[in-house]
Order: C-alpha cells, then sequence, then structure tokens
C-alpha cells in the first residue's frame, strides 16, 4: 500500500515536465516541422533557464509561503549580483568567487531588509517599494550606471557551465529541503505559515524568522543573479523597479512548485516546476511566438492556475456543507418526533 | 523624576501625536509646503516661477488621478499593484479606437468602460473566485504590461495634432480631474460607500458581521480605481499625444509614493482620506523638479524618493505589535 502510494506520487509528480513535453514536442513537430529538443544548445538553454528559475522560486518561497511577498528582492539580485562581481572583479578573482560574493552580497542586502521590515513593521509589499527604490540606486551610482560587465573575464567560464548549473541548482534545493524539513527555521516556518500570531503566543520569535526568510531570500536569488550574468556576460543596471520583472515571472514556479511539492517535497516541485514551464516557455518561443506574447499566454495560465488553486476544494467543501445540513435536519426531525 | 520615565512619558507623548488623525492630515502639507520653500531658496526662486509651477501641475495631474481612484483600494487595507499598467494598456487601447473611428466620444468612452472592465476582473478575481488580492495585483499587473507590448511591439501610437489642441484648448485635462476628484470626495467621505470601505480596512470580518458586503465594496472601490485609470489614460493622451512602449512607465511606483508621501494610511481604515492622492502626487512632483533644479542626478533622486518614502511611512502610522498580517 505504502510503496503503492508512493509510487503513486511519484507518478503525479513527473507527469507535469511528461505532459508538458509531449505535449510541445507535438506541436513544435506538426507546426514547425521539428523537435522540441534538437541538439544540446536546446538542452543547455532549458537547464539554464530551469536552473536560473528554479532558485529564484525558492528564494521566493521563503517569504511568499508566509503571507509576505517582498517586491524588493529583483533589487537586491541586481544590488547583490553587481556589487559582488565588482568585488570580486577588483580582487582578481575566478568564477567561483563571483558566486560566493555575489551570495555574501545577497545576505547582507537580505538582512539589511529584514532588519527594516521587523523595525518598521510596514506591510511588506509597501515596504518593497521604498527599499526596492533605494537598492537600484546603490548599484547605479556605484557602477556609474554601467552595471556588471563579465565579458572575457578571466575564470567565469565555470559559471557558464550546463553542469556547474544543475550542481548550484541541486545544492540549493538539498539547502531548501534540509532547512524546511530538518531544522527548527522549518519547524517555526510550518507554524507560522497557520497562524502568524498563534506562533508568536506559542513562544516563536517571528521577528528572528522574518529576517532569516529575507536574508536567505536575497542570497539565494543573487546566486540566481550572477549565473544569469555570467550566461548573458553582463547585467545591466535598471531604475524604476524594473529588475523586479525577473522575480515576478517566475511566482508561476515557486506556487505550481508548491502545489507539485505536496506530493512530493517543496524542493523537488520546485525544480519540476521550473523545468514543466521553461518547456512551455521553450516551445512557445519555438513555435515563434514573440517575448510579449509568450509572457501573455504564461501570465493568463497563471492566473487559470490561481483559480484553479483557490477553488480546488469548493465541491468537496460544498458536498461536506451539504452533507452536514441534510444530518442536521434530521437531527432535528429526530428530536421533533421524540 | 527618574530620565528613563521622562523618556517613557515623553516617547508616549510622542506617539498619540503621530498617532492622531489631524498629525497625519497636516504632516504631508506641511511637509510639501516645507520641500517648496527649500527648493525656492536653493534655486534662488526660479522654482516658484509660473513656468516650473505649470510643469508640476501638469505632471501631478495624471498620478493625482491615478492616486484618487487608489485610494478606494487602500482604505480596505489592500495594495494595487496593478494600476499603472491598467492605465496604459487603457491609453493604447483607447488612442487606437480614436484612430479608428476619429471620435473623441468613442475614445472618452472607451477609456472609461476599459479601466472598469480591467479593475471588475481584478476584483472578481479576488472575491467571486477568491484568489488573494497579493497575487491579484501582480499577476494582472504582469499579464496587462504583456498584452500592452505584445500590442504595441516597439511601435508607437500617435494621434492628431488638431485633436489634442482642441481638448487642451477646452481645458480637458483639468475639467476631468476636478469632476473625478470632486465625484471621489463626496463619495469617500460623505456617503454610505466610503465609510463601510473604511470599516472594512479597519477590520474585515467585524465589518461583515455587521452586515456589510465586503464582495460588493470591493467592487465599488477597484471600478471607482478602474475610472480613475481611465481618466488618467485619457489625461496620459492629451498630455503626450502619443503613447510608446516607455509612456508612464513609473506610473505605479509615483501612484505608491503619491498615496504615501500623501498621508494615506497604509493600513487603510478610519484614517484614510480622498485627497491624500492629490496632495502625495504634488509632493511627488514639486520632489522631482525641484531636485533636478537643484542638480541631483536621476539615480541619487530615486534614492532620495525611497528614503523619504521610508521615514514618511514610518513617521505617520502606527506600529502594530506584531508583524503585519498577510497580505490579500
Amino acid at each position: 500500500m505504502f510503496r503503492n502510494r508512493k509510487a503513486k506520487d511519484a507518478l503525479f509528480t513527473f507527469a507535469f515536465p511528461l505532459a508538458m513535453f509531449v505535449l510541445m514536442e507535438l506541436l513544435c513537430f506538426f507546426l514547425k516541422g521539428r523537435h522540441l529538443v534538437g541538439s544540446l544548445l536546446d538542452v543547455k538553454t532549458l537547464v539554464r533557464n530551469t536552473g536560473i528559475s528554479a532558485i529564484i522560486a525558492f528564494a521566493l518561497s521563503f517569504n511568499l509561503s508566509c503571507g509576505r511577498f517582498d517586491l524588493s528582492l529583483g533589487a537586491q539580485r541586481l544590488a547583490g549580483t553587481i556589487i559582488g562581481g565588482m568585488i570580486a572583479m577588483e580582487l582578481g578573482l575566478s568564477g567561483l568567487w563571483f558566486l560566493l560574493f555575489s551570495f555574501l552580497c545577497g545576505l547582507v542586502f537580505g538582512f539589511i531588509t529584514g532588519m527594516v521590515f521587523v523595525i518598521t513593521r510596514v506591510p511588506p509589499m509597501v515596504l518593497g517599494v521604498g527599499i526596492g527604490l533605494v537598492w537600484e540606486c546603490v548599484p547605479y551610482t556605484m557602477s556609474k550606471g554601467k552595471g556588471l560587465n563579465l565579458f572575457g573575464v578571466h575564470g567565469t567560464e565555470i559559471l557558464t557551465d550546463t553542469v556547474f548549473t544543475i550542481a548550484v541548482m541541486i545544492v540549493v534545493a538539498v539547502f531548501v529541503s534540509l532547512i524546511m524539513n530538518r531544522t527548527k527555521f522549518g519547524y517555526e516556518m510550518k507554524a507560522i505559515q497557520g497562524s502568524q500570531l498563534i506562533a508568536r503566543n506559542s513562544g516563536i520569535n517571528i521577528f528572528r524568522h522574518a529576517v532569516l526568510c529575507y536574508m536567505f531570500a536575497g542570497g539565494l536569488v543573487c546566486v540566481a543573479g550572477i549565473i544569469d550574468a555570467a550566461f548573458q556576460t553582463q547585467m545591466s543596471s535598471t531604475m524604476g523597479l524594473a529588475s523586479n520583472g525577473v522575480v515576478v515571472s517566475n511566482m508561476f514556479a515557486m506556487m505550481l512548485g508548491g502545489y507539485i511539492g505536496e506530493r512530493s517535497n517543496q524542493a523537488t516541485g520546485v525544480i519540476v516546476a521550473s523545468l514543466t514551464l521553461n518547456l512551455f516557455s521553450y516551445g512557445l518561443t519555438l513555435m515563434e511566438l514573440s517575448e510579449a506574447n509568450t509572457s501573455v499566454v504564461n501570465q493568463t495560465v497563471f492566473v487559470l492556475f490561481l483559480v484553479f488553486l483557490a477553488n480546488r476544494y469548493y465541491f468537496r467543501k460544498r458536498k461536506a456543507e451539504k452533507a452536514r445540513i441534510a444530518q442536521a435536519l434530521e437531527q432535528r426531525r429526530i428530536m421533533s418526533v421524540a | 523624576m527618574k530620565c528613563s520615565e521622562w523618556c517613557s512619558k515623553a516617547s508616549a507623548s510622542f506617539r498619540r501625536f503621530t498617532e492622531d488623525r489631524l498629525f497625519s492630515r497636516l504632516l504631508p502639507v506641511v511637509f510639501l509646503l516645507v520641500l517648496v520653500c527649500v527648493f525656492s531658496i536653493a534655486t534662488g526662486g526660479r522654482f516658484t516661477s509660473a513656468q516650473s509651477m505649470k510643469v508640476i501641475v501638469q505632471q501631478a495631474l495624471i498620478v493625482a488621478t491615478v492616486s484618487t481612484g487608489a485610494c478606494f483600494i487602500f482604505a480596505t487595507n489592500n495594495v494595487n499593484l496593478a494600476m499603472g499598467a491598467t492605465t496604459v494598456l487603457t491609453a493604447v487601447l483607447s488612442g487606437m479606437a480614436y484612430n479608428a473611428t476619429n471620435s473623441v466620444v468613442v475614445m472618452v468612452v472607451v477609456a472609461l468602460l476599459l479601466g472598469s472592465v480591467i479593475m471588475t476582473v481584478s476584483a472578481l478575481l479576488s472575491t467571486l473566485l477568491r484568489v488573494r488580492v497579493m497575487f491579484v495585483t501582480i499577476v494582472m499587473m504582469s499579464l496587462l504590461s504583456a498584452v500592452q507590448e505584445s500590442i504595441l511591439g516597439g511601435s508607437t501610437i500617435s494621434l492628431p495634432y488638431e485633436m489634442i489642441t482642441m481638448l487642451t484648448d477646452m481645458n480637458f485635462s483639468y475639467i476631468a480631474f476636478g469632476s473625478f476628484f470632486i465625484g471621489c470626495v463626496i463619495l469617500f467621505h460623505f456617503t454610505d460607500v466610503g465609510r463601510s470601505l473604511r470599516f472594512i480596512g479597519t477590520n474585515s470580518t467585524c465589518a461583515e458581521q455587521t452586515g456589510i458586503s465586503r464582495n460588493k465594496y470591493m467592487l465599488i472601490a477597484f471600478i471607482t480605481a478602474g475610472v480613475g485609470c481611465g481618466i488618467a489614460a485619457l489625461l496620459a493622451i492629451v498630455r503626450a499625444a502619443s503613447i510608446g512602449s516607455k509612456t508612464l512607465s513609473s506610473l505605479n511606483m509615483d501612484c505608491m509614493l503619491a498615496l504615501v508621501l500623501g498621508g494615506m494610511s497604509i493600513f487603510g481604515g478610519s484614517k484614510s482620506f480622498a485627497f491624500a492622492g492629490v496632495v502625495g502626487a504634488v509632493t511627488v512632483c514639486v520632489l522631482n523638479q525641484g531636485l533636478l533644479m537643484v542638480g541631483v542626478s536621476s539615480s541619487i533622486i530615486q534614492g532620495i524618493r525611497g528614503i523619504l518614502f521610508l521615514i514618511l511611512v514610518c513617521t505617520a502610522q502606527t506600529r502594530p505589535k506584531g508583524l503585519p498580517a498577510p497580505e490579500g
């Protein structure tokens, strides 16, 4: 019975990318006469996009699963990646150090944002606007508007390696999985997800927990940032909260990952969801849909998924409610007869 | 009296003073006046010239219109990040409607209807379909921006000079904004709608148990905000005569800044007031124009705006004992 359930859960988890692959392969083949994955370059692109998307989704999940949406996460990614990269470049260090310095800078920016949040206690979305404006300004001023240019920088080739991207993704997934399932932090997270007030009254330090969430999110989003910057050989310094687009576009992966993860675990769920959505987007791109149109399709599917997520127990609840009313009426009838 | 006792009494009095409703309404006005004085002195009077003031008012009109509509949503303790995207998409489609029909009436009707319809969809998603407002607003922001990009591509929609001149000569912008603003103030402060929205913002559960339908009033709030977006789209067309992919790109951020700088309570409720958007919009434009005239670079202006935003949010709001509850 147990083994059967495990097999069912595994089937459910991997059915998403498999079904998406088959669907997009068929569409590509019949509409464009080509395969979804036809060359090594396609594999590399898919792995890179899935890795970046999954890491950002992990970062998002720290705050979003506690009901907070940090609007400054994109700005933290920008600031941490550019400043971390600039430090590593100034010191003449190699690729892994770029990753490490970006991660550390992300932790610092996340920590400061978290501290500001617990001190001011302004709603995260509102706070994110103010903090995001400031964080975007920092790398812009420090790099004099140039951003981070990694073109021809010795030692950064490792960051563009497909195996390295997979390795980083696995390390992040293991880290998130351990921290969520095997530590006090994860236990507190589950309590806060249930009710922040009850968690606080039962002795959980929700303020420390929030700062840690912001810190981890900042660190992870910068890891994704430096890998992305290495692939594109640069990261431009944007203003006007434009940096947030990358983070917002990965919210779907996080939400779908949470849903798939109900049958396995969150880490597997997020990776599988990222792969599924990247297969979808890649297929649409191969079918010559513009970036804007791909985004329209993606966001529309996301809206439909949110509607499904919010109402998936609707009929079950309604049935239970009807049964309860019927039972109450029956009880009343028996009592009136008696 | 011990020093610590004196400190705690002083801090309690300061807290009482800052939590006072009059303080939260007067602080933004005082802040605006101080800014005007400071920039006037720093620029040797150039800042208060008629030309400069005209530019500020014209810039502020669009932000003020969107912010005034957004007050209705803010009052219910919700945040809508899709206001900017709604306005731009409405401007694009109403501009296209004018080019197709050559009729100003059609353009106005399309703008007002489209703004309301987009906001109604957002409201229905969060009420009837029970998706959390936080998710609805983020997804709608991305979706509407993508639709706008998909329609425009890299092109720009230009409108005929004669039509723009005619509307400018008619003072269309001032009339449209004035009518909307007066309507909003009446609706928010002198009718049941405003009272109910503020009640929902203060305590949603209590409001529902008193017989106030949250869904109904959320729908009203979103539709009012949608009408604001429609009018703002028309004002943008009249001001720029063309709509491109970069038009009003900072509107969302300016709108949030305006509401906070205008003294709107970020937790909604009884401290909300409809003219916060106007005061805030003027403050945002004064700040932009003043800092530019003083010679501050645009990147630093953004940082200063962010810091001021945080300071004002913290000064004018009551700090909750716990962390803010999850949005939506």
